[in-house]
């Protein structure tokens, strides 16, 4: 195939343009850098594209879910478990499951925005407990990037002086709904914090964006910009700059090298026209995410880097992580018969459980918060009332219809969301067989939990039992028992981290504190391949604020010289 | 109305997403007003009749369309409120949505009708669809209550409880049922919080 090598150098290529693409492209540009942003997905224009306000009624299978769009017809995602012609494989009998979103900006357009900063104690855990891995900074090193974060994308929260749960800069919560205030009257009882949550999602104007209008559609994307997504919030000014190209459809195969182990560039895919480019940068920044950027350095061999690119460790792609997950659902007699009244609020939960056990010891390590739901949020989709005969013992006709309007509003939902600890048994490989549509070697999986994640998990469902049955409520259980209490599979939380873990030490890990390659001194992955563990805290405000902090370095080293 | 008013200097909410230019292109002023229209009461005489005449289906046989319209309106009857199954398009979206599916619901769907036939054929000696009401009462009640069905009807207690999940799905998911619900979000709001009637009803204070 004729290779098309643009002369043209960049002074950096930035491959992906999620959360760590967005942000190290507007810290970079904003320092004056000349970067080219490369995204594997098409466009996407929040205004034009986003399926806000559509009814059930006017889609197809009346907006359910499909194999193409797993969370339904009106999520923002092109893409999802997975993607036509760029398959990944997993060890036999293992699972592992990966989202993709391929579109610029990723799964910010439909992320939950949940913005919770990791705390002190999340920074340095195998201090505390000798399990996993201490990251190479200090809560101290980030905190004013989380500032500058929120202050950018807007968060709403309250100052709550949690010790690990730390306070940000934020804008005013919506109040609770109806039933979240039934929440937090049962955990009140329990002795379980119930607090406003913090979600990236604008409850003023701010920057140009309008405030929320409160239709609860966040993961359709926002036509108004009021909630936070790269193509939104992160491009616009970067591309103000005047120093900002952005090539969609571009799937980048390797990141290149010469002979002096610096990278000079990468090698990419247009998707439309088939044809192999290389483009020429004097720094290489990959936020493909966690998975993806792991797979590009072990695809870029060469005789120097036999074992990919960055990878004289052996550590690239190992430490893969992502969050515990488990979940019930509860029927509260109380909730029925409510007056109709419009609770769809934000796209989100107004209110959460941040982890209160961890001065505590549990049977389990480390922790999990409780996200919320149920009430009347959002337009019935395809899902309402499945299974119901487990509560009203079955029927037909008008008696079940009359059933059926009481039922209406009358569950809560309840998902752990907690911390694994890294283990040996999870992590990801290039599989020796298969290639994708562009002939690029794809990701094997391999995936185990450990019976760490696995107690959490049965934890979380006795906490989300009690809490329905402080309610009242009955806890909607399966008729058989889950295996392993029900933990989700592995990636299915999409929360991926770690297979370019950032460290103290060459021999263990792949980047510097800075997000650098210890190997390649041009190459730095300011995504959440970086991250040394995995918090309870979903990763992407952390993904941004350790990629401003990074970008910062990286605009600084060059200033000085060193790059 | 109330709910529109911006807090930003009274700016009605839907007038400030318009000026952003932020509404999809593709929606026209007149069809969000449409779309962010009352749908808690929506009459069931309003709708137009012979609306399914056109509509040919892609799973289920020209019979099996006849019993799976019956049986749609046997779950979700008309009543005083709103229509009924077929009525809403519940019967369209299950046709689509077997459609769609693998061979393992389609199978159930398409063994449990024939069920269905072949219990009315042995007691009345006719097809469900041409049983009188009563007659498809006594057939349906073996197997509509899952609690105290009898062991040679669970697979077809299984397909019922499957068929009462699509009927309910297609219903409640249709303009009809939505405003059965009285679901009354989609559109641009004012959230407040919780009413104060229903933190009444729920005996809560106000946060």
């Amino acid at each position: 195939m004729q290779v098309i090598r643009q002369p043209n150098v960049y002074d950096a290529v930035i491959v992906g343009s999620g959360a760590a693409g967005g942000m190290t492209a507007l810290v970079l540009c904003r320092a004056g850098a000349k970067v080219l942003l490369l995204e594997a997905g098409a466009n996407f224009d929040t205004a034009k594209d986003s399926k806000m306000f559509m009814w059930p009624y006017e889609a197809p299978l009346r907006g359910g879910p499909t194999p193409k769009h797993p969370f339904g017809y009106f999520d923002a995602s092109y893409g999802g478990w997975t993607v036509e012609g760029e398959p990944y494989t997993t060890a036999p009998g293992e699972e592992f499951l990966w989202w993709r979103s391929r579109m610029l900006g990723g799964r910010t357009n439909h992320w939950g925005r949940i913005s919770l900063r990791m705390g002190p104690y999340d920074f340095k855990p195998r201090s505390r407990d000798g399990l996993g891995f201490d990251w190479p900074m200090t809560y101290d090193d980030l905190a004013p990037y989380y500032d500058k974060v929120e202050s950018l994308i807007g968060v709403f929260g309250t100052k709550e002086n949690m010790e690990n749960a730390p306070d940000g800069v934020f804008m005013p919560p919506p109040k609770p709904r109806c039933y979240e205030l039934m929440i937090k009257q049962a955990c009140d009882k329990l002795a379980i914090p119930c607090i406003p949550s913090r979600l990236s999602i604008i409850t003023k104007d701010h920057n140009g964006r309008a405030a929320c209008h409160y239709c609860g559609q966040c993961g359709r994307s926002c036509a108004t910009a009021s909630n936070f997504s790269s193509p939104t919030v992160l491009l616009p000014p970067a591309k103000a700059t005047g120093n900002l190209e952005i090539r969609t459809d571009a799937m980048c195969r390797e990141v290149l090298t010469n002979t002096e182990g610096l990278a000079t560039g990468v090698s990419y895919v247009d998707r439309l026209t088939r044809k192999e480019i290389q483009v020429r940068a004097k720094i290489v920044v990959l936020c493909a995410s966690a998975c993806e950027s792991a797979r590009l350095l072990l695809n870029s061999k060469s005789s120097r880097f036999p074992n990919g690119l960055a990878n004289s460790s052996g550590t690239v792609g190992k430490y893969l992580m992502d969050t515990v997950g488990a979940s019930m659902s509860g029927f509260i007699p109380k909730l029925m018969d409510l007056p109709p009244h419009n609770e769809d609020g934000v796209g989100g939960m107004h209110l959460y459980v941040p982890w209160w056990n961890y001065q505590k010891k549990m049977d389990f390590p480390r922790g999990y918060h409780i996200e919320i739901g149920g009430g009347r949020r959002d337009p019935p989709g395809t899902g309402i009332f499945r299974n119901a005969h487990r509560f009203i013992g079955g029927g037909y006709g008008a008696e079940l219809k009359k059933k059926y309007r009481k039922l209406y509003g009358a569950f809560v939902e309840f998902a752990g969301r907690g911390e694994m600890i890294p283990n040996d048994n999870c992590w990801c490989e290039i599989d020796p067989n298969v290639v994708d549509q562009w002939g690029i070697p794809v990701l094997r999986f391999h995936w185990k939990w450990a019976d760490h994640e696995i107690l959490q998990a049965k934890h979380m469902r006795e906490t989300f039992r009690e809490i329905i049955h402080t309610m009242g409520g009955q806890p909607v259980e399966a008729p058989a028992s889950l295996k392993d209490y029900g933990i989700r599979k592995g990636g299915e939380i999409i929360h991926e981290v770690g297979t370019t873990r950032m460290g103290d030490d060459p021999t263990t890990s792949v980047l510097n504190q800075h997000c650098q390659a210890w190997d390649v001194k041009n190459l730095f992955v300011t995504d959440g391949g970086c991250f040394v563990s995995n918090a309870d805290k979903n990763p992407t405000l952390s993904i941004m604020a350790v990629a401003w902090w990074a970008a910062e370095y990286i605009a600084d080293q060059v200033k000085k010289g060193s790059l | 109305m109330a709910d529109d008013k911006g807090r930003n200097g009274g700016i009605p909410r839907r007038e400030a997403l318009k000026v952003l230019g932020s509404i999809p292109a593709a929606l026209t002023a007149s069809q969000i007003e449409a779309r962010t229209a009352d749908h808690s009461h929506v009459p069931a005489a309003q709708i137009p009749a012979g609306v399914k005449v056109a509509y040919k289906p892609k799973f289920f046989t020209e019979h099996e369309w006849k019993t799976v319209n019956l049986l749609a309106d046997t779950i979700i009857p008309r009543d005083d409120r709103s229509g009924s199954a077929s009525e809403a398009g519940a019967v369209e979206y299950i046709d689509e949505y077997a459609d769609s599916q693998g061979e393992t619901l389609q199978t159930q769907l398409r063994g449990g009708l024939m069920w269905l036939d072949r219990e009315c054929g042995a007691r009345f000696d006719k097809k469900f669809v041409d049983c009188s009401e009563e007659q498809r009462k006594q057939v349906l009640d073996l197997i509509a209550y899952p609690e105290r069905t009898k062991p040679e009807f669970s697979q077809a207690t299984a397909f019922f409880n499957r068929f009462r999940d699509l009927t309910a799905a297609g219903f409640y998911t249709s303009k009809m049922g939505i405003g059965d619900l009285g679901y009354l979000g989609n559109r641009p709001f004012d959230w407040k919080g919780c009413p104060d009637e229903v933190l009444a009803k729920l005996e809560l204070k106000k946060a």
